[in-house]
C-alpha cells in the first residue's frame, strides 16, 4: 500500500513537471532550440565531460539537446491534450446521439464502432497518411479521431442505463429539452468513468502521436517531437547516444506515470473495478 | 456446418467492402498524375500518356470494375517508383516480416502465459506484483524507445549483436526481443485477468473441494475455460502485430513489409500501400474468421446455440 502510495506521488510530481515546463518553457533559462553553436557540436551531457552551458549535450549541429526535449515535450504533449479532449467531445457527443435517437442512428454509430474497434487505428493512420500525403493538419486530425469508439460505446452505455433512472425521467417532466438534459444531468453523472478513460487513452495518444513521428510521417522537422526526436538521435547511437536518450526517457517516464494514474483513479472512481 | 458457413460468407463480404472502400479512398485522393510528377511542368500530352498508361483517365465506374477485375488475379498495378508489379515486390518482402513475426509470437507467449498464470496463482503476492510491474514497464515503452535502448545496450555498448539489417540468426534476436516484449506484457495481464475471473468460479471450489492436486486443476479445469476470452484478444494481436512489425522493421532496417510499408508512405507509393493494405484486412478478416470458428469448436455452447437459429 505505501510502496504503490509513493509511487503514485512520484508519477503525480513528473506530470506536475512536465506541465510546469511546457506551459513556462519560454521562461526558462535555456537555450533556443533551434540555436546552432557549431562550435560545441556532439558535446556530451554534464558528468560525460560536458559542461554546463549545454547540461544534456549538444546534438550534431551543435543544439541544445535539453532545449529541444523541452520543445518536444510541448509538442507531444499538447497534441496528446488536445488529441484527447478531442477525441472525448466527438465520442462522447456520438455515444449521446446513439442513446438518444436509438434506432438506425444507434445502428449507425455502433456499427461503426465495431468497425474501428477491429481494425488498428495505427494501420488506418499510416494508410490515410500514404494516401492523402503527411501534413500537419492530416495528423491533427487523425490524432483527433484516435479513440473515439471507446468514449461513444461508453457515453452511449451509460446514457442508455442513465435514462432507466428517475433523474432523467424527472428533469424531463420539468421541461428539460435534450441539450440541458445530456450535458447538465446525465454528463456529470457519467463523468467518472470518461474521465478514467480520457487518463489511459492519453499516453496511448503520446504512443501514436511518437511511433508516427518517429517513422518520419508525423510531425515534421524544422518541428520536433518527442518520436522524431528519438528518430535523429538513433542515427547518432554510437557517436552521441545522449540525443537519443533524452526524448526517450521523457517518453517513457511520461507514459507510465499515466498509466500508474489511469490505474489509480480507475481504483477509486469506477466501481466496477473494485 | 451452416454456422461456418455464415462465417465464411460474412468474411467475403467484409473483403468485398474493404477492396471497394480501399478503391475510392485511392481515388479520393484526388488526380495522382501531378502528385506523382512533381510540381514542374510537363506538356500536357505528357501527363494525358500518363493518365492513359495508369487508366486514370476513364470513368471512375469503369476504373472500379476494371480493378476489381485486376484485384481478383492479383494485379494491383505496378509501383510508381521502380514500374515492378506491387504484387510481387510485397510478395517478396513477406517471408521476411512472417518469419519476425512468428518468432516475437513465440516469444510473447512464451512468456506471457507462464507470467500471467503465475501472476494469478499468486494473486496479491509478490510474483503478482513483479508480473504487474514488469507488465506495465514493457506497456509503457513504446517499441521504437526498446528498440533504440536494446541496440545502444548490445550494439554499440557490449558490441555482441548486429544493429540493423539482415543475415544471420544474430539480426533475428533484438527485433523478436524488442516486437515480443511489449505484446508479452499485455498477454500476460490479459491472462492473468482471464484466469483470476475463472479461479472464482464456483466449480473451482467444487474441483478443489474434491481434493484434485494443483497440477489438474489448473491444466484440467482452469486453463480451459480460461483460453476462451484469451482467444478472443488474440484476434485483436494480429492487428498490433502488424501495426508494430511497422515500427520494429524501421527501426531494425529489417527487409519485411513493415519496413516497406514505412518508405512507401514516405514517397507516396500508392501501388504498393494499396496492397499492403488489402494484404493487412485479408490478414485480419481471416484471423476472425479462424477466431470465431476456434470458438465454435472450444465451445459447444456457442456452436449449437448460434447454428439452431
Amino acid at each position: 500500500m505505501n510502496a504503490r502510495w509513493w509511487l503514485l506521488r512520484l508519477c503525480l510530481a513528473w506530470l506536475a513537471v512536465c506541465a510546469v515546463v511546457a506551459v513556462f518553457a519560454d521562461f526558462l533559462p535555456v537555450a533556443d532550440y533551434q540555436a546552432m553553436d557549431l562550435r560545441a557540436r556532439l558535446s556530451p551531457p554534464v558528468g560525460f565531460g560536458g559542461d554546463w552551458s549545454h547540461p544534456l549535450g549538444t546534438d550534431e549541429l551543435g543544439r541544445d539537446v535539453l532545449a529541444r526535449a523541452i520543445q518536444s515535450l510541448r509538442v507531444s504533449f499538447a497534441l496528446a491534450l488536445f488529441g484527447t479532449v478531442a477525441g472525448a467531445v466527438f465520442g462522447t457527443t456520438l455515444g449521446f446521439l446513439a442513446a438518444h435517437f436509438r434506432g438506425l442512428v444507434d445502428d449507425a454509430v455502433m456499427i461503426l464502432v465495431d468497425i474501428q474497434a477491429s481494425i488498428s487505428f495505427f494501420i488506418i493512420a499510416v494508410i490515410v497518411i500514404a494516401v492523402f500525403g503527411a501534413s500537419l493538419e492530416l495528423f491533427i486530425a487523425l490524432i483527433a479521431l484516435y479513440g473515439w469508439e471507446r468514449y461513444a460505446r461508453l457515453a452511449r452505455a451509460l446514457a442508455l442505463s442513465a435514462s432507466e433512472h428517475g433523474y432523467v425521467e424527472a428533469v424531463r417532466g420539468l421541461g428539460a429539452g435534450p441539450g440541458r438534459i445530456y450535458m447538465a444531468h446525465v454528463l456529470p453523472n457519467a463523468a467518472s468513468p470518461l474521465i478514467v478513460n480520457a487518463t489511459l487513452n492519453f499516453p496511448e495518444t503520446i504512443l501514436l502521436e511518437s511511433s508516427l513521428s518517429f517513422l518520419g510521417i508525423g510531425i515534421q522537422p524544422p518541428m520536433v517531437s518527442l518520436g522524431n526526436m528519438v528518430g535523429y538521435g538513433q542515427e547518432f547511437l554510437t557517436t552521441g547516444w545522449w540525443i537519443a536518450a533524452a526524448p526517450a526517457v521523457v517518453i517513457f517516464l511520461s507514459t507510465i506515470s499515466m498509466g500508474v494514474l489511469g490505474d489509480a483513479l480507475r481504483d477509486r472512481l469506477d466501481s466496477s473495478h473494485r | 456446418m451452416s454456422f461456418a458457413l455464415k462465417k465464411l460468407l460474412r468474411a467475403l463480404v467484409s473483403v468485398f467492402a474493404i477492396v471497394t472502400a480501399i478503391f475510392l479512398l485511392m481515388r479520393l485522393a484526388g488526380d495522382p498524375t501531378l502528385e506523382i510528377l512533381g510540381p514542374d511542368d510537363f506538356p500536357p500530352a505528357v501527363l494525358e500518356d500518363f493518365r492513359a498508361r495508369w487508366g486514370l483517365d476513364q470513368s471512375l465506374w469503369q476504373q472500379y470494375l476494371s480493378y476489381l477485375g485486376n484485384a481478383a488475379t492479383g494485379d494491383f498495378g505496378r509501383s510508381f517508383l521502380d514500374q515492378r508489379a506491387a504484387f510481387q515486390i510485397v510478395l517478396d518482402r513477406l517471408p521476411d516480416t512472417l518469419l519476425l513475426m512468428a518468432l516475437s509470437l513465440a516469444i510473447t507467449l512464451l512468456i506471457g502465459i507462464p507470467a500471467g498464470i503465475v501472476a494469478a496463482l499468486r494473486h496479491n503476492q509478490f510474483a503478482d506484483a513483479a508480473v504487474l510491474a514488469g507488465a506495465m514497464v514493457f506497456q509503457a515503452t513504446p517499441n521504437f524507445v526498446l528498440g533504440v535502448v536494446l541496440i545502444f545496450v548490445f550494439s554499440v555498448w557490449l558490441r555482441l549483436l548486429p544493429a540493423s539489417g539482415a543475415g544471420d540468426w544474430h539480426h533475428l534476436i533484438l527485433p523478436a526481443v524488442t516486437f515480443g516484449a511489449s505484446n508479452a506484457a499485455v498477454f500476460a495481464r490479459f491472462v492473468r485477468a482471464a484466469l483470476l475471473d475463472v479461479l472464482r468460479q464456483p466449480y473451482m471450489l467444487a474441483a478443489t473441494a474434491r481434493g484434485l492436486p494443483a497440477r489438474v486443476l489448473l491444466f484440467r479445469h482452469a486453463l480451459p475455460n480460461a483460453a476462451l476470452p484469451i482467444l478472443t484478444i488474440l484476434g485483436f494481436f494480429v492487428g498490433g502485430l502488424i501495426a508494430g512489425s511497422i515500427v520494429v522493421e524501421t527501426v531494425f532496417a529489417w527487409p519485411g513489409v513493415g519496413r516497406l510499408t514505412a518508405t512507401a508512405v514516405g514517397f507516396r507509393d500508392l501501388a504498393v500501400i494499396q496492397v499492403i493494405a488489402m494484404l493487412v484486412m485479408a490478414a485480419m478478416v481471416t484471423t476472425n474468421l479462424v477466431v470465431d470458428l476456434l470458438y465454435a469448436v472450444l465451445d459447444p455452447r456457442i456452436r449449437l446455440e448460434r447454428g439452431a437459429s
